[in-house]
């Protein structure tokens, strides 16, 4: 059942744009990341560490979660719309596959969008003519960015299904990409979910996460994804659409 | 004027005004918490510092706020199918004009709440230098008018496709551009319309690198930037409202 809701999600997404901009997000922070590096490379010392700063430290924080938040606004809109929280709800599909669905494709943009970023960073590097191999951490920093932007994707599901407004949830993630730079900055990053990606990206380059906070971190990815998940069940089955 | 009116009795129920706040709140709070620990040096230069902090946040902030606001006003036509009917009740140019001044209006709250916000924490803190007025009125207009900017911008896009993924994702890559473009030089900064925020403020900052000292200082307002993007939004308020005007709807 699952599966077969993944897919139909996934051809309600077929022809709108927000690949476009999944994918114009990190090939941007890429380019103007390296420009950036490459004229402040007297300052910048840290090779491949200060070039990843450049490519990941404003969308981690500010971009990402907000294009994440568009992207679940997108999902849920089209089923804000005419009548379809009646034909929705009417079908027969479980209210757990419904959201879980959602997640799953907002997950797989956000494991493409990793992917990009990757890439990118290591064909910019290679640009930038760094010396030394790529970090062996990059892997890591685009896995644990991944879990957390899955975090993030729960959140905004579940407000975005509440929030009829398509744009209200995507200001509300904004302000929680300030609220999570506050968080993160003041070592209590791991209790706000807008703070995840940019701790598990290493957007600073000095090391938000060190070894032994790689646990409490998917413990805290765990949470935020599951917290609103439980939520958008339990509301789905109790509250008139 | 009536126009306007009846743009805001559109948003009666609809609580414009509460994107703007919380989006506004949230950039005090910004301020407040950069605030929390303060020395002699920071207090004399506290109004300095806090244009320039508000000046930075505006260029990741304004873009995106304005986008949900500007993409609320123009959703509502697109939600009700009603532009037809009101292409036939009204001049399609005043609908225009009147949901440019309605989100223009918000904005300036928006500005005037900063200011307000800087001079009650001058106040709180007792920021150690006379109130730059001056300084406060060239941050309004310049603040204001980028961001007039990037409403028109972003209302021609909103009223122009039914999907407002379009809009708020070109609010979200223009400020993610502004934000980096303050890190380029000048002639790249003019190509970014949310640049104009760092371009335009009379505030800048001197780092040294070595003592770990932050000055800011003033620099003359950059008088043929300001006319290059008033000219920008002439033009596209002239492009925008002809083809809003002469499009089949």
């Amino acid at each position: 059942m699952l599966f077969t809701v993944v897919k139909i999600e996934i051809l309600k997404l077929r022809r709108a744009p927000v690949w476009i901009a999944f994918f114009t997000l990190p090939l941007l922070a890429a380019v103007m990341g390296t420009f950036n590096y490459l004229q402040n490379i007297s300052i910048l010392t840290k090779e491949w560490y200060s070039l990843w700063t450049q490519h990941t430290i404003f969308s981690s924080f500010f971009f990402l979660p907000s294009l994440i938040g568009v992207l679940c606004a997108y999902q849920w809109r089209l089923e804000h719309r005419e009548n379809n929280w009646n034909s929705l709800m009417t079908l027969p599909v479980s209210a757990q596959s419904i959201f879980t669905g959602k997640l799953i494709v907002s997950a797989g943009l956000v494991l493409l969008t990793q992917t990009l970023t990757g890439a990118l960073f290591i064909a910019c590097g290679k640009y930038a003519g760094l010396p030394g191999a790529v970090p062996s951490d990059l892997p890591r920093w685009l896995l644990l960015g991944a879990c957390a932007g899955l975090s993030i994707a729960s959140v905004q599901l579940a407000l975005s299904m509440i929030v009829k407004s398509f744009a209200i949830p995507v200001g509300i993630a904004l302000m929680g990409g300030i609220l999570g730079l506050v968080m993160a900055s003041s070592g209590w990053g791991l209790f706000c979910p807008y703070s995840l990606l940019a701790l598990g990206m290493n957007a600073n380059g000095s090391g938000y996460l060190t070894a032994g906070d790689t646990l409490p971190f998917f413990v805290s990815c765990a949470v935020f994804t599951l917290l609103p998940t439980l939520f958008a069940v339990w509301w789905l089955k109790k509250k008139d659409v | 004027m009536n126009m306007l009116r009846l743009e805001f009795y559109k948003a009666r129920r609809k609580h414009y005004w509460l994107i703007v706040a919380a989006m506004s709140g949230m950039q005090a709070l910004w301020l407040i918490w950069a605030f929390r620990r303060i020395d002699a040096r920071d207090l004399v230069q506290g109004y300095l510092e806090s244009l320039y902090q508000f000046t930075m946040l505006n260029s990741i902030v304004l873009p995106v706020m304005t986008a949900v606001l500007v993409s609320r006003l123009c959703d509502i036509e697109h939600k009700g199918s009603a532009l037809k009917v009101l292409f036939t009740m009204q001049p399609s140019g005043t609908l225009f004009d009147a949901k440019f001044l309605c989100a223009g209006i918000h904005l300036a709250a928006a500005v005037g709440f900063q200011i307000a916000v800087i001079l009650l924490m001058g106040h709180v803190k007792g920021f150690g230098s006379p109130t730059p007025t001056a300084d406060f009125v060239l941050y309004f207009g310049s603040q204001l008018l980028c961001s007039l900017f990037l409403a028109l911008f972003l209302q021609i896009l909103a009223l122009r496709h039914v999907n407002q993924f379009i809009p708020l994702a070109a609010g979200l890559i223009t400020g993610f551009l502004g934000l980096m473009a303050m890190f380029f030089p000048a002639w790249v900064m003019r190509l970014v319309p949310s640049a104009y925020y760092g371009l335009l403020s009379t505030v800048h900052m001197d780092w040294d690198r070595a003592a770990g000292i932050v000055t800011y200082y003033r620099a003359p307002f950059p008088v043929a930037d300001c006319a290059l993007l008033t000219a920008a939004l002439v033009i596209l308020y002239w492009f925008g409202r002809k083809s809003f005007v002469k499009r089949e709807v």
